[in-house]
């Protein structure tokens, strides 16, 4: 894990998506415990109230799940829902952002499909 | 108030101060001459009574507490840093050297009683102000207790003493400390030299001042016989004394603050 | 538990005014970072609410009593000071044993595996420690002893950066642990900017910002681009600093944007860190007084 504080990004919420995308790359596998709030803030310098803001998050989003007296553990099943999310986010994250910075650069339609199958063939087809 | 754990840290504290003074003291006033005797050979002609001098155990208790009741501001700070506010600084230090003060004169009495049995036949130092008070009384038990509590009295005075010198000391700068240290006792001479030559033209002063003292130490007049002063004189002036310094030295402590 | 009140309070040395007029609540179990230039009154703040001077007027509540020689309330707060108020022929074992016996209780334990981890040898006498040192030693006592407000005057004087790491971690641990204030006055910002949850901000003897530091952040912004383009869009706002390079232009803002102000596409606007905030917040202080 690890945090870029120069990100405009509220602090709570990289936490979350440093959290996510850890258990997304399995570094927390499915029904394992995630470091606790101190543990975090500790290594991180960040308060504890902050972390947990940000696991809460987690929380609602069914990706973390709390046991009582124990900590937190990662929700059966979290993997495939952050896949899911991310799919959905994809459109959004990026396909929106190239195609406005393609209309910038005066690239056309046909050039982008293009240059996305040549990219395909360079990262080995999937 | 956090005044008991403040009394407890502070008598402590005091207590083994006290122990080394003590043992200095001793070591001082009783071995240094004993060892230059010894190396100058001329230990035949020295007697328990001439090393062991009467007075040292009121000389100790008397400097400790004017010396401790002094360290004002060192104290105050390692209070307030430890979140212990001026009052209960200033009780549990008058309480904390006012026990050392009687532990000391237990010791002085004791040592006196003993002096007088085993090593000299003179009146030992807790015994002094017999020589003015000691036959005002007619029974002998009231003029020994009597003479015990003036000699008290006496000491405490000595204390208060200090510790008003130290708080006023500690309201200043270091180096306006040193200015009053420097200038007081020059200040103190002047006045007296400028009292002496106004006594000498006119004799307003003679008339008030000397009289006035008399009072206070408890002579009616100055043909009262040695031994039969008024032995309520000085147990009222010293006690009215002691009061106003303390409201007075009370008042100075509350105006203590750091950085000064 | 109850909070500190700070109400009308004023400090002034002589002619000098330091502090006017100051309101501010502390609330307990919340990390404070009291910012303010060299000499804008963040110890004398620390000093009047712990007891060591009086006020010029107004008054300190804490926990609903009047501070002044208060002992029941003054126990519950520990001030570490650029002062050295100790003994300085103290060992640094009786310190530790002369706080916890004053304040009444101290965690011993904590006390000596930090003063392991910092390599601070408790055998030392007080006045033989480095500037560092004598700062370990009073953040030891900070983080250990039993207070329910913790004031830090710079806790990091002194110290390297690997001893600042171990402190910003056992601050952490001791907080999550048990929850109290803590104030931290330091000059580095970045630092401590992820641990604290309110920003004071003290400036010409008023405090001028007192929000969560989420809120602080949130009306922090850069706005980038070319001159012309740049000030058109920041005309109104409350611009607090700028920096020019050649054409390209860049406001700082604190405080709400206009909302329906068209955006140029030739300008980019962005948050920024606390102590960018800080610096251009407090910068004009000096403009005024050369003015």
């Amino acid at each position: 894990m690890q945090f870029n504080f120069d990100s405009t990004e509220p602090l709570y919420l990289q936490v979350a998506e440093q959290i996510e995308e850890a258990i997304f790359l399995n570094s927390f596998e499915e029904g394992a415990q995630v470091p606790s709030t101190t543990e975090i803030s500790k290594q991180f310098h960040i308060n504890p109230a902050t972390v947990l803001k940000g696991m809460n998050i987690l929380v609602s989003a069914g990706f973390l799940e709390k046991r009582r007296g124990l900590g937190m553990f990662v929700a059966s099943g979290a993997n495939g829902k952050i896949r899911e999310k991310r799919q959905q986010e994809f459109y959004k994250d990026y396909i929106l952002n190239l195609v406005s910075e393609a209309q910038k650069l005066s690239l056309p339609e046909t050039a982008i499909i293009e240059m996305i199958k040549r990219g395909y063939e360079q990262n080995g087809l999937d | 108030m956090k005044t008991k754990a403040a009394f407890s840290y502070q008598f402590k504290n005091y207590l083994r101060l006290f122990g080394w003074t003590y043992l200095w003291a001793i070591v001082l006033v009783v071995f240094l001459p004993l060892l230059i005797a010894l190396i100058l050979g001329q230990i035949h002609g020295f007697s328990v009574a001439d090393y062991l001098p009467r007075v040292l155990p009121a000389i100790v208790v008397g400097s400790f507490v004017f010396a401790f009741g002094g360290i004002t501001y060192d104290g105050f700070k390692l209070f307030i840093q430890n979140g212990i506010g001026r009052k209960t600084y200033f009780y549990s230090k008058l309480l904390a050297l006012s026990s050392i003060l009687l532990i000391g004169e237990l010791i002085n009495v004791v040592y006196g009683v003993l002096y007088t049995h085993f090593i000299s036949n003179r009146r030992a130092a807790i015994f002094a102000f017999s020589s003015l008070y000691g036959k005002y009384f007619n029974s002998k038990v009231e003029n020994t207790i009597s003479v015990i509590v003036i000699t008290l009295l006496f000491i405490v005075c000595i204390m208060v003493t200090g510790m008003l010198l130290g708080t006023i000391l500690g309201l200043f700068s270091r180096r306006a400390q040193m200015m009053l240290i420097v200038g007081a006792p020059i200040l103190l001479i002047i006045l007296l030299a400028v009292l002496m030559s106004v006594n000498t033209q006119n004799r307003l002063i003679s008339t008030w001042l000397p009289q006035f003292l008399l009072y206070i130490i408890g002579m009616s007049d100055m043909s009262t016989p040695q031994g039969h002063f008024i032995a309520f004189a000085p147990m009222i002036s010293g006690s009215v004394y002691i009061i106003i310094v303390l409201v007075t030295t009370y008042y100075l402590t509350l105006r203590l603050r750091v950085p000064r | 538990m109850d909070s500190i009140k700070i109400a009308h309070l004023s400090k002034s040395f002589g002619q000098q005014a330091v502090l006017t007029d100051i309101n501010l609540t502390i609330e307990p179990q919340t990390i404070y970072g009291l910012l303010g230039r060299n000499g804008a009154g963040k110890s004398t703040l620390f000093n009047i609410i712990s007891d060591r001077i009086p006020a010029t007027s107004g008054e300190v509540v804490i926990e609903g009593q009047n501070n002044v020689n208060n002992d029941r309330v003054l126990n519950r707060i520990y001030l570490m000071g650029e002062r050295n108020l100790y003994p300085s022929r103290m060992r640094v074992s009786d310190i530790f044993q002369t706080t916890a016996a004053l304040y009444g209780r101290m965690d011993m334990d904590l006390v000596h595996q930090l003063s392991s981890q910092f390599g601070l040898n408790i055998r030392t006498r007080f006045a033989k420690l480095s500037t560092g040192y004598r700062s370990i030693l009073k953040l030891i006592i900070g983080l250990a002893v039993d207070v329910d407000y913790v004031f830090f005057d710079e806790p990091t004087l002194g110290l390297d950066a690997n001893h600042r790491e171990l402190f910003y971690s056992a601050l952490m641990d001791s907080y999550a642990k048990r929850p109290r204030t803590f104030v931290i006055s330091t000059h580095l910002i970045e630092e401590i900017a992820n641990m604290v949850e309110r920003v004071l901000v003290l400036q010409e003897h008023h405090i001028t910002i007192d929000e969560t530091t989420e809120k602080v952040l949130n009306k922090g912004y850069s706005i980038t681009g070319p001159t012309a383009d740049v000030t058109a869009y920041t005309a109104g706002l409350n611009v607090i600093g700028h920096d020019q390079l050649g054409n390209l232009r860049v406001d700082y803002v604190y405080g709400q944007l206009n909302g329906s102000r068209p955006i140029p596409d030739t300008v980019s606007i962005s948050h920024i860190d606390l102590q960018k905030l800080f610096v251009n917040l407090t910068s004009q202080e000096v403009a005024t007084f050369e003015n």
